[in-house]
């Protein structure tokens, strides 16, 4: 990159993009070229404006250049750019060295918010190339360490600052707190759900997806918000990717440990959890991305998006493929999702009656496909609370942080036994490294072969016990696999959680 | 007076404003193929192509307004081939004079300049 440079966003990748401005007599006329979208070529009336609030004014025939020529670029961040290049083509700033600029102009010169910020301050970070951004994008580039940014309030100070007039302090560099993680509901403040909590915990610790089933009122969206409270923090790599996607969407962002959290409704599109559109702008799953993804009354998403999901739950990223060309974004997400046990809510509650025949129930579990269901680990029964339970003061077990802490230990240990074969958590475990990763103890084997014939288990379904055989052993910092551990592996398989009214028949 | 009578004396009155405000008149009804440009001057830094308009006061529209898209497109392009026939190389823009004639019979003149600019997206292409 040369000169005077705005960016293009690509997935959350910033592309330097050299403006490039030739001024020559004739009639006044701004022509931009190098496939500008309609807010781009919007920007001369802005620039012209803003320069003239500034004494500049334009005289003759102006063509302004963006670099590469095929690439689209597209929104009001090159507006910056724009009046910079134009300002030192008629001579009123003398500029030679290379710098990035981005920020949408006001008529009257002030600089606006823009998204795509942080993935600038990466590529300026890069290009070791001065950066100057608005001055509401301050606190994420903040966020960057080691990028010579500057945060301007008006494309006056830009001007200023160039000419060496009025010199703008470089933004410092600012890491985000390492502050107490809390979530709305602490695990303490849902009573009874003993076995759901626990589920949730294996969840976190090992990364597992996971599939709540219930009846309406009994508490799953309640213990998946619940879920936020007993995460690990972000570490720096893991913030600075979820700035990179929550920037690239436009997203505000409070400089917070605290994981994501997003939750769908089953209207959602395909390009909607995916990712995609004109612009392709990344979905929740990527927003979701080290974070939570919740998916409440699942079976009730579309087909698409469900069939849709698969790619980002096995690779941890997604690739949006567009006419336009085609993007990846990350899209780590640890699933949760719920649903009801039949179509009425209530089949196997000790109150109500279901009234559900045996063809709505087929129907209902026939929405989910195997290789969905493959991808989770999980099952796990939230029943209703009978009445004295729930009048009851107090049984709401530990608090968020006491799980957490074991979580965050568990994640520790994983990661340190995986590094060498470049896994993070226990879920990601290939059948391979698991028959040679996962040390058993002796009378293990036995034990499993005996449920395995019980149970008529499937290889996969064996080596989903296993993995979070193996979380669970984590939890409790255990070295080898137990037959304890595995026993309580195979209660949350969904045949064990729900005996004949599992998913799949 | 009838309206030619009319329109030519108010090009004359705006030629000798200009001339008053420093301005040297270059051409007066200068014929370019179909068209023609009222007054061609130059203001000391840019070529300026005077399009005149002269109205009484009362009139439906006043003056400046009686410009309108397809007025300031053949303008244009009339400047155009103008500037390029006398192989003229620097900036250069289209101004309009409205003069005014007031009840009691004063002439009154004001100047617009560079109408054309910001109107690359509706008739510049």
């Amino acid at each position: 990159m040369k000169g005077i440079c705005g960016i293009a966003l690509r997935g959350t990748r910033a592309l330097a993009i050299e403006v490039e401005v030739e001024i020559t007599g004739g009639l006044f006329s701004i022509t931009v070229v190098g496939l500008p979208d309609t807010a781009v070529k919007e920007a001369r009336e802005r620039v012209r404006a803003a320069l003239r609030g500034l004494g500049v004014t334009l005289k003759g025939r102006i063509a302004i250049n963006l670099a590469p020529a095929d690439f689209p670029k597209e929104g009001a961040l090159l507006d910056l750019p724009m009046a910079i290049g134009l300002a030192r083509a008629s001579g009123r700033i003398e500029m030679d060295d290379n710098a990035i600029f981005m920020g949408e102009l006001a008529l009257d010169g002030r600089l606006r918010w823009v998204r795509g910020a942080v993935p600038a301050a990466v590529l300026a970070r890069e290009e070791k190339t001065p950066l100057f951004v608005p001055r509401d994008n301050e606190k994420e580039v903040a966020l960057v360490e080691g990028v010579e940014a500057y945060a301007v309030n008006s494309l006056l100070d830009v001007m200023l600052h160039l000419r060496g007039e009025k010199m703008i302090p470089r933004i410092g560099h600012k890491p985000a707190a390492d502050e107490e993680i809390t979530a709305e509901t602490d695990f303490e403040d849902i009573k009874g759900q003993f076995a759901a909590k626990r589920a949730l915990e294996i969840a976190a610790a090992g990364h597992h997806n996971i599939l709540m089933t219930g009846s309406p009122g009994s508490g799953k969206t309640l213990l998946a918000r619940a879920m936020k409270g007993i995460l690990p923090p972000l570490s720096d790599d893991e913030m600075m990717e979820v700035l990179l996607v929550r920037s690239t969407a436009g997203m505000p962002f409070e400089p917070s440990r605290a994981r994501p959290f997003r939750s769908a409704h089953h209207t959602a599109s395909a390009v909607a959890i995916c990712g995609g559109g004109a612009n392709m702008r990344p979905g929740e799953v990527s927003l979701a991305n080290r974070g939570v993804l919740f998916l409440d009354e699942f079976p009730e998403f579309s087909r698409d998006v469900l069939e849709a999901l698969r790619e980002p739950l096995q690779d941890g990223a997604i690739t949006v493929s567009r006419a336009a060309g085609s993007v990846t974004y990350p899209a780590r997400v640890l699933l949760i999702t719920a649903c009801n046990p039949c179509p009425c809510g209530f089949s196997g509650d000790p109150a109500e009656r279901c009234r559900c025949s045996q063809g709505d129930l087929d129907r209902y579990r026939k929405k989910l496909s195997g290789p969905i269901l493959d991808r989770i680990d999980l099952h796990v029964s939230v029943p209703r609370l009978s009445p004295e339970e729930l009048v009851s003061l107090g049984g709401g077990g530990e608090n968020s942080a006491a799980v957490r802490a074991r979580v965050q230990s568990a994640r520790e240990i994983q990661q340190k036994r995986w590094r060498k074969l470049g896994f993070h958590c226990n879920a990601e475990l290939p059948e391979r490294a698991l028959k040679r990763g996962v040390k058993l103890d002796d009378d293990v084997r036995p034990f499993l072969a005996d449920a395995m014939k019980s149970a008529r288990m499937s290889g996969r379904g064996f080596s989903r016990v296993l993995r979070v055989a193996r979380t669970i052993a984590d939890l409790e910092g255990a070295d080898k696999v137990s037959v304890r551990h595995v026993a309580e592996s195979l209660s949350y398989r969904e045949e064990a959680a729900f005996g004949n009214y599992g998913w799949r028949k | 007076m009838n309206h030619l009578e009319f329109g030519a004396s108010g090009e004359d009155i705006a030629a000798s404003y200009l001339s008053r405000m420093g301005w040297r008149i270059l051409g007066r009804n200068v014929r370019v193929g179909r068209g023609e440009l009222d007054i061609i001057a130059t203001d000391g830094g840019e070529l300026v192509i005077v399009e005149v308009r002269t109205r009484r006061i009362g009139a439906i529209s006043p003056s400046e307004t009686t410009v309108g898209p397809k007025k300031i497109k053949n303008l244009i392009k009339t400047a155009r081939r103008y500037v390029n026939s006398i192989s003229y190389n620097g900036n250069w823009r289209i101004d309009v004079a409205a003069v005014t004639v007031t009840s009691s019979g004063e002439w009154r003149v004001e100047i617009f300049e560079d109408v054309t600019r910001g109107m690359e997206g509706g008739y510049m292409g």
